[in-house]
């Protein structure tokens, strides 16, 4: 039953989030809060070393110490990958709980549980670690040479040994028409090459699990995840213990940027230890552990694009050197949708992709917010930009020339994901963006002359609202959802589907009220663990409203004709002549027919009576996979100022545009393109972690030493302009489509395109730090008071 | 001190064993320090000392809890200037009228030298013995001609700020000492500027540069220029000081002293930055701030 926006009572309302008033009171549950009847404390051991060997380990004096200890002899000899969301074939495993063959700084080795913290501090220092070193690879190029040692020899891929070559974790090439026909069928061809940083989360939660041994042989696991399915499974696979009695609860989650699609590293060896105790036992993470346990995939890119003097946009070609860090965790969807994501920014006819990712002994990378897509959109958008001013075409122009939108074929993530796009508001994004930052009046880098120069940027992008399709594709993709309806008439809503803090829960409690006529008062998520959900693969790649709420509005639709049933035989009329309508004043759900005012219930009447007449309880848990993932589109206007001699750069105003289809939460939404914008800035301007020819992470990982951008440095929310262009998603609930990492995949090219604008210098390496800037724009720029130009001092080293 | 956070150590705890002493009074505390030196350890804010504890980059067998001692926490007036006590915080330097009225460069520094937590636990006396390159008070401190009260049970010695410094995380302060509060003379001019050059808002200082200029008839007469993090302790540019006395007040004149001031530091390339850009951007702060001192209506 379609419904168009106007007659929405629950979707597009700023009624307060589900949950909102436990967070703010501090009442709400997260994984570090938890804290269980005769709980120890865990630590971990971790490598010192980058790359080495354990020759020995002795752990006698913190026994003495009252401490249960493990080592990499006391876990299971698994090999696993903590990422299970893809198929078996596209699962690179070369893991274990705890390693003897440590391949960074940071790596667990062993781990102590003690009755305080304190006490498990003081036992980890007893262990006495015997090392055998090698020598680190850090450098990406260097790894890949003939004189890199090996820092794996093999891995496990879909139940065989895979050897591994010049450390290449995986090579990925995909092609698609003719890349050499379409450069020689194309009047210009535009070479940049660019390279992004190693951005850390920094999400907010640092990573815990507590675990308990159960009597049964079993366990009950409270972690820091997105998914509590994907824990489970992987526990039973590595314990070896039936997934009946492994239940993984769902808690709130302190924010996560994609730092836990994949198992936590400490929550194996948390089970490990809790196992070895039969002790209840809890690991926080530390801040510094945390830093060396996850981070973005850095990437080179090098970029060829074939266009013709109209604009046209004939071919790319694409050249991807990836650095995984010490594991694989999912460098082969990563190639897949850097490739994806290029094809599906512009409709180019011919492409052709080589992308490597290759082992370096840092922090393994894993997904983070965009996941590719910040890195493929700032090389491409980069390249819009230069491209059209080579070709004199606004840029603007040159992207409605060429985007992906209605009706053209959609890569999805990855080549293996196609659909046709069905709904786009592109055309909009740009005219509203361009009208509030004032784009018209834009003038080229020629004309900016002083020591601060004003420059104004633009880049558009999308992301994919999850990772469905019409074909099953690598990844898994579906969510489960139970609704029931109560007996004085409130709903509840069981699932599995996980909120990184983004209103998640809150939009699928809306969509469900939207779908049984009920106000969204009386819906409720219930407290939910694995063993009492059906599956949902992870709030991830912008799924959760698109396809966690499809999930839960079509057990929702189901009860709905439950209720139309048991109304029907109530009323005595047929249940195509009852109508239900969200009371919102009263709080009621109404069940009516329409011009017949005595035949008239509440869903709550209703409810009670099918309960007092034994017809059983309205519910239905449904399995739902979306059959496309449509691009949830965005854009975004940057004016900046940069000072031509120091090289800092200031970001003045935004305007930040998004299509993604009907919105939901209007506010959780701004809130979203906010940080998405926070984020994308940091990525451009300062966030990274560099390591030193001795595997630490410069600074030595502590949070001082890695610094995001704050509210102090971003626009006011005066200066700050976000709006939607409400498209209406066919395929989406209600219209909806994703949102979130949207927000942060044209933000860095925005931003280098502004600096750009602004000096004439276009910086292709991000973070864009004054330190890299300050020689090439002192070099544009003349000293006003000695007439010298000004150029970089020698380096005093 | 060399941080190595292998993670074998997390700031989540701090796992030494050590004894705590609160004495009750400044003599009690100066009593404590003469008997155990160096094996005790002043704690005023713990915005330095806490943290390497809980990196184990530190060990210390005693605290001693500084911050409840009524003889060390308060801003007074002076017929020089003001004494200002080891354990004013920065928000009470940030807040204090006197401080405002007789040296507010001061309170613009502490309003630098980190969030809300930091200010508000963070004290002067800490900033100045932590012996810190990057001590957010020092620059503004050293142009002023501040000197430090270093007090024992033997009585107490003057030490101007310029000779306090020996090193990174080394000062002249002895082992039964303990510095009890900072003279800071009025200064003659109110022509000032100061800025702590960042990574973002919040983080600490690549570089530090605090300048002060007294001119009469266009013509520099006297000025200062405190820089820090660009040499193993906060400095004084006096080279570029010396150049620019008598000198025009122009932009050229400044100008000369920011390139003087950049030859007479000795960066270093860490996390923060590299030895060539703080280079660079003192040769250029040095000049922006004295022409933003110059501009200053006095």
């Amino acid at each position: 039953m379609p419904k168009n926006s106007k007659s929405f009572h629950a979707i597009g309302t700023d009624s307060p989030r589900k949950g909102g008033k436990a967070k703010v009171t501090g009442k709400a549950v997260y994984a570090p809060d938890v804290s269980l009847p005769g709980m120890w404390h865990g630590k971990v051991l971790r490598s010192p070393h980058p790359n080495a060997t354990v020759v020995d380990i002795d752990t006698s004096e913190a026994e003495a110490m009252g401490a249960i200890c493990i080592t990499p002899d006391d876990v299971p000899d698994v090999k696993y990958n903590e990422r299970t969301i893809s198929v078996p074939d596209a699962i690179y495993r070369d893991n274990r709980v705890l390693t003897d063959r440590p391949r960074q700084v940071g790596e667990g080795i062993a781990a102590v549980a003690a009755e305080t913290e304190e006490k498990a501090e003081r036992a980890l220092k007893a262990i006495d670690v015997t090392y055998e070193e090698h020598e680190p690879v850090i450098d990406p190029e260097f790894a890949v040479s003939d004189d890199a040692p090996a820092i794996h020899e093999s891995i496990v891929r879909d139940g065989e040994v895979e050897p591994i070559e010049n450390n290449i974790a995986v090579e990925r090439d995909i092609s698609v028409g003719d890349v050499e026909q379409g450069f020689a069928e194309s009047d210009h061809v535009f070479e940049h090459s660019f390279e992004t940083g190693r951005t850390y989360h920094a999400q907010l939660e640092n990573k815990t699990t507590v675990c308990r041994p159960e009597p049964d042989g079993g366990i009950t696991v409270w972690p820091t995840t997105q998914t509590v399915h994907n824990v489970r499974q992987l526990l039973g696979e590595i314990f070896d213990i039936n997934l009946s009695k492994v239940n993984v609860k769902r808690l709130e989650l302190g924010g996560s940027f994609g730092s836990s699609i994949q198992t936590n590293s400490v929550t194996p060896i948390t089970v490990a230890l809790a196992m070895a105790a039969d002790k209840p036992v809890k690991i926080v993470s530390s801040r510094e552990e945390d830093m060396y346990d996850h981070c973005r995939y850095p990437s080179k890119l090098d970029v060829k694009i074939g266009a013709n003097d109209d604009g046209t946009l004939n071919a790319v070609e694409m050249d991807v050197l990836a650095d995984v860090g010490s594991h694989n965790i999912q460098a082969f969807p990563y190639l897949g949708v850097v490739a994806g994501f290029t094809a599906s920014l512009y409709d180019f006819e011919h492409l052709e992709f080589r992308g490597r990712a290759v082992y370096t002994n840092k922090a393994p990378a894993c997904a983070m917010q965009g996941f590719g897509n910040p890195q493929a959109t700032f090389a491409v958008e980069c390249m819009i930009d230069a491209i059209a001013e080579e070709l004199g075409i606004d840029q603007l122009e040159l992207i409605r020339k060429n985007y992906v939108g209605e009706g053209d074929t959609f890569w999805g993530q990855g080549p293996t994901i196609k659909s046709v796009v069905k709904s786009c508001g592109v055309e909009e994004l740009l005219d509203q963006g361009a009208e509030a930052i004032g784009w018209d009046e834009r003038t080229p880098p020629g004309e900016k002359d002083g020591r601060y120069r004003r420059g104004i940027g633009m880049a558009r992008g999308f992301h994919t609202s999850g990772t469905g399709g019409p074909t099953p594709g690598e990844a898994i993709d579906y969510s489960s959802a139970l609704v029931k309806i109560n007996e004085d008439g409130s709903v509840d809503v069981v699932s599995a589907l996980q909120d990184h803090g983004g209103g998640t829960r809150s939009a699928g409690a809306r969509i469900v009220a939207e779908a049984l006529d009920v106000p969204i008062e009386n819906v409720e998520l219930s407290p939910t663990d694995s063993r009492n959900t059906a599956y949902d693969v992870a709030t991830h790649a912008t799924r959760g409203v698109y396809a966690g709420g499809a999930a839960m509005k079509k057990a929702a639709e189901s009860v709905r004709e439950q209720l139309l049933e048991n109304a029907s035989r109530l009323l005595e009329v047929p249940p195509d002549a009852i109508s239900l309508e969200a009371d919102t004043d009263e709080g009621i759900g109404r069940v009516f027919v329409e011009g017949v005012p005595d035949k008239e219930l509440t869903v709550g009447e209703v409810a009670k009576r099918a309960e007092l007449n034994n017809w059983g309880t309205m519910a239905a848990v449904e399995s739902n996979r979306q059959v496309a993932c449509p691009p949830a589109y965005a854009a975004q206007f940057v004016e900046v100022e940069v000072d031509m001699e120091t090289g800092e750069i200031d970001i003045l105003r935004t305007a930040i545009g998004n299509d993604s289809g009907t919105i939901v939460n209007p506010k959780l939404a701004a809130g979203q393109q906010h940080g998405g914008f926070y984020r994308g800035a940091g990525y451009a301007l300062v966030e990274d972690t560099q390591y030193d020819e001795n595997g630490a992470i410069d600074g030595n990982g502590l949070l001082t030493d890695y610094r995001m951008l704050t509210t102090m440095d971003l626009p006011s929310n005066d200066e700050t302009e976000t709006f939607f262009v409400e498209t209406e998603e066919p395929s989406g609930p209600f219209g909806a489509k994703g949102l979130g990492e949207a927000c942060i995949n044209p933000t860095a090219a925005a931003v280098a395109n502004a600096v750009y604008n602004a000096t004439g210098v276009r910086f292709t390496d991000i973070p864009m730090t004054p330190e890299k800037i300050i020689g090439d724009l002192r070099a544009e720029y003349t000293d006003r008071v000695t007439g010298k130009p000004m150029v970089p001092a020698e380096d005093d080293d | 001190m060399e941080y190595k956070l292998a993670s074998n150590t997390t700031t989540r705890v701090i796992s030494q064993e050590f004894d705590y002493s609160v004495p009750a009074s400044l003599e009690e505390a100066l009593e404590l320090r003469d008997e155990h030196g160096d094996d005790v350890r002043p704690l005023a804010g713990g915005t330095d000392l806490l943290i390497q504890l809980k990196a184990d980059v530190r060990t210390e067998s005693h605290l001693m809890y500084v911050n409840g001692l009524d003889e060390l926490d308060d801003v007074s007036e002076t017929e020089e200037g003001l004494e200002i006590g080891a354990t004013v915080t920065y928000d009470d330097l940030m807040n204090s009228s006197l401080v405002d009225q007789h040296v507010p460069i001061l309170a613009e520094a502490a309003s630098d030298a980190g969030g809300v937590q930091v200010e508000k636990m963070g004290t002067i006396g800490g900033n100045l013995c932590n012996g810190s390159p990057a001590a957010s008070t020092a620059p503004p401190l050293l142009i002023l001609g501040a000197e430090v009260v270093l007090e024992s049970v033997d009585g107490e010695r003057i030490v101007p700020i310029e000779e306090f410094f020996t090193g990174p995380k080394r000062t002249v302060l002895e082992p039964n000492e303990l510095l009890t509060s900072v003279r800071v003379p009025t200064p003659a001019s109110d022509r000032w500027a100061h800025e702590e050059i960042k990574r973002v808002t919040e983080d600490l200082a690549k570089v530090i540069v605090s300048v002060s200029l007294e001119c009469d008839d266009g013509t520099v007469t006297d000025c200062g220029i405190g820089l820090g993090c660009v040499a193993p302790t906060p400095i004084r540019a006096t080279e570029a000081e010396a150049a620019i006395r008598g000198e025009p007040a122009t932009e050229e004149t400044f100008a000369r002293a920011g390139e003087i001031a950049s030859d007479e530091i000795s960066p270093i390339s860490d996390s923060r930055s590299t030895a060539e850009y703080r280079r660079l951007i003192t040769e250029t702060k040095v000049r922006d701030l004295l022409v933003d001192a110059h501009e200053t209506n006095v």
